[in-house]
């Protein structure tokens, strides 16, 4: 029970950084990646061979896991990574459209909004559609909502 | 009618009875055998002058009351034609009457209707003319308002926008 737990805190260390859809689409790439090669004899440590081939994210995820000592053996890694390829899967995406393009740290300040009201790791998938004017539209478990400007415009001009 | 036709044959009867006589006269035929003697005789002609003045008599009457009744036939027929003349005068008014009052009926409802498809194009119309000011000013208001929204702006509203997606409970449904 304390492996699972202390593993999912080492998953967690992970996506802790991750805020956007296509980062989050990266890495499960990644472990289709280190899947493949785990099974080929190589030399060296895992994170040295897959250094080149893998995101920034997962290469030091990998190395701090080799310097804790904590990285399963060969025996169990392809274990290791379907547990975290499960872990990724229970990740929410929610998706955001805007009217503008936004800055990597205007959708990070977003998902940290939306974990902190949420309770949880959430990931975003930001649209971008210049039709909407102004805010936004958000897209979240099967849900759809309008919250732009065009809308807001769209419906004065109903009522008028 | 049958009455008439019964005068016709009684009068046919009797002309035939006197054509019958005349040739009788002329044929030296006696109507009566003549009485050998002179005397016999003088009583016949009597009888026979009698018996003329008689038939003429009865054809005098017959063809008064022949006269009468195609009198009286020919007035029934006039009163008849007059009468069916005033009918048919006060029927053909009433008609007329008909159908101008359905002719007025028709153009009032003809009225009526057009100016009812009138009101309706007309509003038709103007739905059609508002809707068409209403996508124009949409459609300016999304150019002006898009081009005039700097990023700070839209970052703002995108976190208005998360505020009252937070207020209408949204986010907090989707909780697990």
């Amino acid at each position: 029970m304390q492996n699972v737990e202390n593993q999912k805190v080492s998953f967690r260390s992970l996506v802790d950084g991750i805020f956007a859809a296509d980062q989050l689409a990266r890495i499960r790439d990644d472990i289709r990646t280190i899947s493949a090669m785990a099974f080929k004899v190589g030399a060296g440590s895992l994170s040295s061979q897959i250094k080149t081939k893998v995101g920034s994210s997962m290469y030091l995820y990998i190395l701090s896991l080799e310097k804790e000592n904590r990285l399963p053996a060969a025996a169990s890694l392809g274990y290791f990574l379907s547990e975290l390829a499960g872990f990724l899967e229970g990740i929410d995406k929610i998706t955001l459209t805007v009217a503008f393009e936004p800055s990597l740290d205007f959708q990070k300040e977003i998902a940290l909004w939306l974990e902190k009201n949420l309770g949880r790791k959430v990931v975003c998938d930001f649209a971008v559609d210049e039709g909407i004017i102004g805010g936004l539209v958000i897209e979240y478990h099967g849900k759809y909502k309008d919250f732009s400007k065009a809308q807001e415009i769209e419906s004065r001009m109903r009522s008028v | 009618m049958v009455t008439l036709l019964a005068l016709t044959l009684a009068l046919n009867i009797i002309l035939a009875f006197l054509v019958l006589i005349a040739i009788l006269k002329i044929a030296k035929i006696p109507l009566v055998k003549k009485p050998e003697s002179a005397k016999n005789a003088k009583l016949t002609k009597k009888l026979e002058i009698r018996l003329e003045g008689e038939v003429e008599k009865l054809i005098a009457a017959a063809g008064r009351r022949i006269d009468a009744k195609l009198a009286e036939y020919f007035q029934t027929l006039v009163d008849d034609a007059a009468r069916k003349g005033t009918e048919l005068a006060a029927f053909i008014e009433k008609a007329q009457g008909a159908i101008v009052k359905e002719t007025q009926f028709l153009v009032a409802r003809d009225i009526a209707k057009l100016q009812e498809d009138l009101q309706k194009y007309r509003s038709d119309k103007y739905a059609r003319i508002d809707q068409q000011v209403k996508d124009m000013v949409y459609e300016i208001a999304k150019q002006v308002l898009g081009k005039a929204i700097d990023v700070s702006t839209h970052e703002d509203l995108v976190k208005a926008a998360l505020e009252r997606a937070k207020k209408e409970n949204l986010l907090e449904n989707a909780k697990r």
